[in-house]
Order: structure tokens, then C-alpha cells, then sequence
């Protein structure tokens, strides 16, 4: 799939999944305080909680996920290799010509994304889906149309 | 036939495009009382699956039951035959109506001195298949947006299409398809639809999307 709007729009649905998936966890989290007898297989309230609390940041995840696909792909058509995250965003800001603030803003998602995923001391700045993906979309936009 | 006639049959059904099958659709029937039923060893048995490929072209549907792995009998042939057509039908209403609201809105934007550009879009809906699409890229000056089709059916509306500001895809309106026309949900708030309160419904029309885009070009940063 080596075109720029198709990888942008399957970062755009991840959000949209989200939105549907914070309606339903929060339908369901109500609705079994109502009827505690719609929890089925052990499950307790509290996990409930502590699902729809994790929620977006576990599509966070899921949305830099597709935005690294994308920015990995675009990158071993060209160059070749595999670099790490951190040195792909700055590899692809420079020879994209991407301004520092959209190099920076897709460097703060990286730096969350990597927080959920990893246990760390220093929890890094939370950053809201819609954030992660004006950020990440805005970033993709520099690559060519197709590759 | 309705969809959800459809859905309360008795195949769980999949439809995808094989490329050695010449562009044809293929349509997969696994009856759904038989799927996952176990054999004496308590292996699960092999469910039978009716293949059938039916391939875009204008005009009557043809169907080739060659590739099946297993015979359905002619009664449920029949069944599946019209079935199929019923999706169809469906997919080409949602490819005719994308398409004209795509010339809709360029005609209408180009009139607005508004640049266009029209790429593809790819869709993989559960009843209809995969299939392309247009979308619609606008630009006026620094301002960018895009009409980019998103379903085929949603509860109360047969037809969903996003408009975006570009390059972020930040959500600025959404164009829903029922009582026989295009009807624009602007969202005068910045965000995801999820956050901000349903928006107010108006008939799509020139006026209407060309105060949505002035307002995009206002507020463009």
C-alpha cells in the first residue's frame, strides 16, 4: 500500500475504532452498575474500570502502530534499512524536509506510546488520541504521494 | 432483500477479491449451524464451505460454482444466487452514490475556487466486499480538505462520508446519506465526534458545504 493518504486514513480509522470502543466500555461500565448480572466469566466491576481507564491509551498504542508501519515502509522502499524509531523520525525529518515542530510532536507520541508500553519511572506527558493523531497525520503528510 | 434479512440467515458469508480469479468477487457460505461442530475424536469436523465467484460486469450477474469445495444442492443455490445478488445490488447503489457526490461536491467546490484533486480510497465492507472509491481533495491558499467516503451503512443512514481538514484529519463535518439525500453534521468544535455533542443536520448543498469551507478557511492555522 505505498500510498501517503491510505496509511493516513487507516491512522484515522484507529481513532474512529477508539471512539466506538469508549462509547461501548462506558455503556458497559454504566449498565453493570445497574445489573451486576450481565458480568459474565468471573469478571468484576472493577476490571471494567480499570479497562476503560486503559483504554485509549492502548489504542495509542494501536495508532502509532499503523503510523510506524507506514513510516517503515515508506523508508525501507528508499533506503534500504531499519533503523530505530527514534533515529526513523529524524531520518525521515530530514530527508522529507518535515519542520521541527511536526519532528518534535511526532517525537512526544513516540515518547508516550513508549511510556504505555514499557515501565518506566518518568512517566511521560499524557497525549490524547485526537492529539496523537493530528500529530502523526500531520507528520505523514510531508512523504511523497505514493512511493 | 434488507440486510438484516440477511444477517438472520443460516451462512456466515466472506467476500473477497482473488487476484487469479480475474477481478471476480468471491463469495464464501459456511453454514453457521455446522461451523464449529467436533467429530467422534472431538476434533473439530470440517465445515462445508459453497464457494461461488461472480465477476464485475455491467449487466446480468453470472455466477461460476467451479472453484466450490463442496456442493450446496440446487435449492440452496438458488438461495445463495439471490442472496448474492441482493449485495450486488447493494455495492453498486454505495459505488453509484459515492460517485456522485464526489462529482457533486468538485463541481461545487471548483465553482467556489476551490482546487481539487481526486484520489482513491480503498473500503473492505463485511456485506459488500472490497472496493474502491473515489475521495475528493480541496484546496483553497494554505487551507486543505478532504471528502473521504467512510461506510456503506451505518444505523439510520445508507451512506457515511468524513470531511477533514487536511493534513491532520481533524474532523470537521460529516455527510450521512438518508431520506434520499446527502445530509452535513457540521461539527463547529475541534476534536474527535466522540467528545462534542451530536451536530446540527442540514440538507448537503452548495451553500451549506461553502459555509462549512469558509469557515475551515477562517479557522485553517
Amino acid at each position: 500500500m505505498p500510498f501517503k493518504h491510505e496509511w493516513q486514513s487507516r491512522i484515522k480509522a484507529v481513532e474512529r475504532e477508539y471512539i466506538a470502543m469508549r462509547q461501548a466500555a462506558d455503556g458497559f461500565r454504566r449498565a453493570a452498575l445497574v445489573d451486576p448480572t450481565i458480568l459474565r466469566g468471573n469478571l468484576r466491576h472493577g476490571e471494567i474500570v480499570v479497562a476503560t481507564e486503559n483504554l485509549e491509551g492502548t489504542y495509542v498504542i494501536r495508532l502509532f502502530a499503523e503510523f510506524e508501519a507506514g513510516a517503515r515502509q515508506y523508508w525501507a522502499a528508499k533506503w534500504s534499512s531499519d533503523p530505530k524509531m527514534v533515529d526513523l523520525l529524524d531520518g525521515l525529518a530530514a530527508r522529507c524536509g518535515i519542520p521541527d515542530t511536526q519532528r518534535e510532536s511526532a517525537h512526544w507520541v513516540r515518547d508516550y506510546r513508549n511510556g504505555l508500553v514499557h515501565e518506566r519511572e518518568d512517566k511521560p506527558d499524557t497525549v490524547p488520541i485526537a492529539d496523537a493523531r493530528h500529530y502523526l497525520c500531520h507528520f505523514f503528510s510531508f512523504l511523497p504521494h505514493r512511493w | 432483500m434488507n440486510e438484516q434479512t440477511v444477517q438472520n440467515q443460516r451462512y456466515a458469508v466472506s467476500v473477497y477479491e482473488q487476484e487469479d480469479a480475474g477481478g471476480a468477487l468471491i463469495f464464501a457460505y459456511v453454514p453457521k449451524a455446522l461451523q464449529h461442530e467436533r467429530g467422534p475424536t472431538g476434533a473439530p469436523k470440517r465445515a462445508p464451505q459453497f464457494v461461488v465467484a461472480v465477476p464485475q460486469t455491467m449487466g446480468e450477474l453470472s455466477f461460476d460454482w467451479s472453484g466450490t469445495p463442496d456442493d450446496p444442492g440446487a435449492d440452496a443455490r438458488e438461495i445463495i444466487q439471490t442472496e448474492i445478488a441482493a449485495r450486488m445490488q447493494d455495492r453498486s447503489t454505495w459505488i453509484v452514490r459515492v460517485n456522485a457526490l464526489v462529482d457533486q461536491v468538485e463541481r461545487w467546490a471548483k465553482e467556489l475556487n476551490w482546487s481539487t484533486r481526486r484520489i482513491e480510497k480503498g473500503i473492505d465492507d463485511p456485506r459488500i466486499g472490497k472496493h474502491r472509491v473515489p475521495a475528493l481533495l480541496m484546496q483553497e491558499g494554505t487551507c486543505r480538505a478532504l471528502l473521504e467516503p467512510i461506510a456503506r451503512s451505518t444505523p439510520g443512514a445508507e451512506g457515511v462520508v468524513d470531511l477533514y481538514l487536511m493534513p491532520a484529519y481533524d474532523d470537521i463535518a460529516v455527510l450521512f446519506y438518508y431520506d434520499h439525500r446527502w445530509n452535513l453534521h457540521y461539527n463547529t468544535a475541534r476534536g474527535t465526534n466522540a467528545v462534542v455533542p451530536a451536530p446540527e443536520a442540514v440538507p448537503l448543498s452548495k451553500e451549506t458545504l461553502g459555509k462549512v469551507l469558509a469557515e475551515m478557511t477562517q479557522n485553517a492555522v
